[in-house]
């Protein structure tokens, strides 16, 4: 069985086997995950969106990756991906008529450049609607954040930051809480930042699939999507999106389209089929 | 007001003199009253001076710690009126009309002008006249007078023509004829004086005729104030100097608030505020805050204050503060405000706090500017500011990065395709293997703009996309062309006048 990752900062889903070797330590760690999931119950900060809804339509499906009124994460490891990690964050947060404060700090505006508007307008975003605020220190960040997420002025709300720790994001996600903010970092770091936000996504652009076999353009912007942390309960995993131009927004792709279409083999064949027919 | 040789060392009985270096000469600058007594005198030479007192004790004179000193208490000077300005290396000009009934009369005004510099350590001459050139006459030569408008001639008469701010060579012209005192030129026709200074000399006559008619009020000598004139100014002595900000922030938001009664009187919003602390030693500090939108909101402007006070620093006390509104708008009283009003005050609110914050110029929109240098295409606006141009940008261009580096970076190339895209290239010390490309877009130089030959920028770029293995979409640019086409670059042989190498640049990154 997956254990669910709630409050779990670890991203990787470990198996229970009662038959292995040390049973009394799984054992332990099963006692543990009752006193967590306990412990989360008891947290009001953790008890998410009502559970049937949730279990119904995964946030996936319905296109709403970030819910508001919680702090989410885009985790970036890689510099190079860092413009893929900005579409999808402009591209899934809701649009409607406040505009969207993206805080950035001049360490990262040297390294990953200046959001460009006449790109913004290319991915659908309004650059009317888009307010950049450059901040030279951790805290200025921080502040200008939590002060953003607090006035209720901004359809959403983006941190651009390198480094936060526990305590801080804490305090943005009781603010994204108490305001039903939309609230997301994206972290640029090496390291899994250590935060306590709703649900962490690690970002990777990656190949694009090209309009046919003879062009050598760049095909739709992709990029993959791990899911390592998810405080409304989802399992950990991987998505492939990919950008649609006409709707501004990336859609999930479906392994199965990679797969070539025909007949499948006989080996293949269901058993009861070939038993009807043989 | 020269840096003060008499309280130096606290001995103020003790000769002593500050020097200066002119014409590769030690002269006296300033000497205490003390060594004035022994007959020494500015301008001697220290050889001459030491020969009068062979104990003399000096120091250097630094005419840029003066300046600043002198500028400082100009600031200062603020308290008394809005109207100051600097004048030469030691003087200082205030404009009081007005001013003296704050302060109970022109008297008390200049009792605690001259009582407050005295604690701050300064010694004073003061004059008051009715005219700029009389006052400085005064000051210099018969401190302590203090005039009403018409009675400058009678005071300006036993003084040296010194007094009338001439140079050296019309002030040795007059003595040579005679003339020593004021009165003595002021007896004199006008046209007899012309005629003494024919020829060369004209044009000392017409100055000295002009000093004459600004220290009598005939001619008009405007002042320069050192800081544009507030529009409104409120201000709050406290009986005691405060050294705690507490003290500061009870007393703001009765400032404030007050402001703000003028000016919903006068139908007029605030945009800048300038808050002003003196503090006891003659010194002043100033707190600038901006507001997006016009506003009379007493709190929301203490919120803005608030995250500056700490700036302050009270060292020996503040014993007055002062609020200017330095730049305000038309602002209406309006009745009902639609919720779309109230939001777009909520958000020019938390904008304004913002910017208090992290510095004006650090929250912007991104406007459109008409160029096609990609750089050059975008600048920055106060956010909510007016018009962002975005509607005027052109239809059809390419796709653009939604990430601009704000300058191109130069890479290595490894391995190049001629008039192609690259294949691998290294850039910040990461090597890239380049599966997909697309382009060129040549973008060509701004040819109007001017530029020398030999500057990279008149060279054209072509601009590709490509994507890396491992999936990320740069956009790289190749500025210059292969001088020789279909030639492989590695075989090339280039012009080195003409022909520069072609370089590729990092300048921005797609989704």
């Amino acid at each position: 069985m997956h254990v669910r990752a709630i409050n779990d900062n670890q991203a990787q889903p470990y198996a229970l086997n009662k038959e292995g070797p040390d049973a009394q330590l799984l054992q332990k760690l099963g006692k543990l995950e009752v006193l967590r999931s306990t412990l989360s119950d008891l947290d009001p900060a953790t008890s998410g969106p009502p559970l049937l809804e949730r279990e119904e339509t995964p946030t996936t499906l319905r296109n709403d990756y970030f819910p508001a009124g919680w702090l989410h994460e885009l985790w970036v490891p890689n510099p190079k991906d860092h413009g893929a990690a900005m579409a999808w964050a402009l591209s899934a947060l809701r649009q409607d008529d406040k505009p969207l404060l993206w805080v950035t700090s001049q360490t990262i505006l040297r390294e990953q450049g200046l959001p460009y508007g006449a790109g913004l307008l290319h991915i659908g975003q309004s650059p009317e609607q888009f307010i950049l605020a450059r901040t030279k220190t951790h805290e200025d960040g921080l502040w200008a954040l939590e002060e953003a997420i607090k006035s209720g002025a901004f359809g959403a709300i983006i941190g651009e930051l390198s480094d936060i720790d526990l305590t801080s994001s804490r305090r943005l996600s009781l603010a994204a809480q108490s305001h039903k903010a939309q609230c997301l970092l994206l972290m640029r770091s090496e390291a899994p930042p250590q935060t306590v936000a709703y649900s962490r996504w690690r970002v990777d652009a990656t190949e694009s699939e090209p309009a046919s076999e003879q062009t050598a353009w760049p095909g739709k912007a992709r990029l993959t999507a791990h899911l390592h942390k998810h405080r409304g309960g989802e399992l950990p995993r991987e998505t492939l999106l990919e950008w649609h131009d006409a709707h501004h927004r990336f859609h999930m792709v479906s392994p199965l389209v990679r797969e070539p279409l025909g007949p499948q083999p006989h080996a293949q064949r269901p058993e009861h089929e070939r038993r009807a027919t043989g | 007001m020269r840096s003060d040789p008499n309280t130096r060392d606290g001995q103020p009985d003790k000769a002593f003199a500050l020097t200066e270096t002119i014409n590769q000469t030690q002269k006296l600058q300033a000497v205490s009253l003390a060594g004035q007594a022994l007959g020494l005198l500015s301008g001697m030479t220290l050889a001459e001076a030491r020969a009068i007192l062979p104990s003399l004790d000096t120091a250097a004179a630094d005419p840029e710690a003066d300046a600043t000193t002198l500028h400082a208490i100009a600031r200062w000077c603020d308290r008394y009126t809005p109207l100051v300005t600097m004048d030469g290396v030691d003087g200082l000009l205030l404009d009081i009309s007005g001013c003296g009934h704050l302060f109970g009369g022109n008297e008390q005004l200049l009792a605690d002008l001259r009582f407050r510099l005295k604690r701050a350590g300064f010694d004073t001459h003061i004059a008051v006249a009715g005219t700029v050139g009389a006052a400085w006459a005064l000051a210099r030569y018969a401190p302590d007078t203090f005039l009403q408008t018409c009675e400058a001639e009678e005071a300006l008469k036993p003084l040296p023509v010194k007094a009338l701010r001439l140079d050296t060579g019309s002030i040795t012209t007059l003595h040579r004829l005679g003339l020593k005192r004021i009165g003595d030129i002021l007896t004199l026709p006008r046209p007899a004086l012309a005629r003494r200074f024919r020829g060369k000399a004209s044009k000392h006559v017409s100055d000295l005729l002009k000093r004459l008619d600004q220290a009598l009020g005939v001619q008009s000598e405007p002042l320069e104030p050192l800081q544009p004139l507030p529009l409104w100014r409120l201000r709050h002595a406290f009986t005691e100097p405060i050294q705690h900000l507490a003290g500061i922030e009870a007393v703001l938001p009765k400032l404030l608030e007050d402001m703000m009664s003028i000016l919903a009187r006068a139908d007029q919003g605030v945009r800048r505020l300038v808050f002003s602390a003196f503090r006891v030693d003659g010194t002043c500090q100033d707190i600038m805050i901006g507001t997006s939108r016009p506003t009379r909101d007493a709190a929301h402007l203490m919120r803005l204050f608030a995250e500056k006070l700490d700036a302050l620093q009270a060292d020996f006390g503040f014993d007055l503060i002062m609020l200017s509104v330095s730049e305000v708008e038309a602002l209406p009283p309006s009745q009902i405000a639609t919720i779309k009003d109230t939001e777009t005050e909520v958000t020019a609110r938390v904008l304004d706090r913002l910017s208090a914050r992290l510095g004006s110029g650090s929250v912007v929109q991104l406007k459109h500017r008409h160029s096609h240098i990609p750089e050059r295409a975008q600048s920055y606006a106060p956010a909510f500011a007016g018009s962002l141009n975005w509607e005027s940008m052109p239809e059809g261009v390419a796709a653009r990065p939604i990430r601009l580096l704000q300058r191109p970076e130069a890479m290595d190339v490894l391995a190049e395709v001629p008039e192609g895209a690259p294949r691998r290239f290294r850039w910040r010390r990461v090597d890239h293997n380049v599966t997909r490309a697309e382009g060129p877009e040549r973008i060509g130089s701004e040819w109007w703009a001017l530029l020398a030959d030999d500057d990279p920028e008149t060279l054209s770029r072509d601009y590709y996309r490509i994507e890396v293995a491992g999936g990320a979409r740069f956009w790289v640019f190749r500025r210059g062309l292969y001088e020789q086409a279909g030639v492989r670059p590695a075989e090339a042989v280039y012009d080195p006048l003409h022909g520069h190498a072609p370089r590729w640049f990092m300048h921005g990154f797609f989704a």
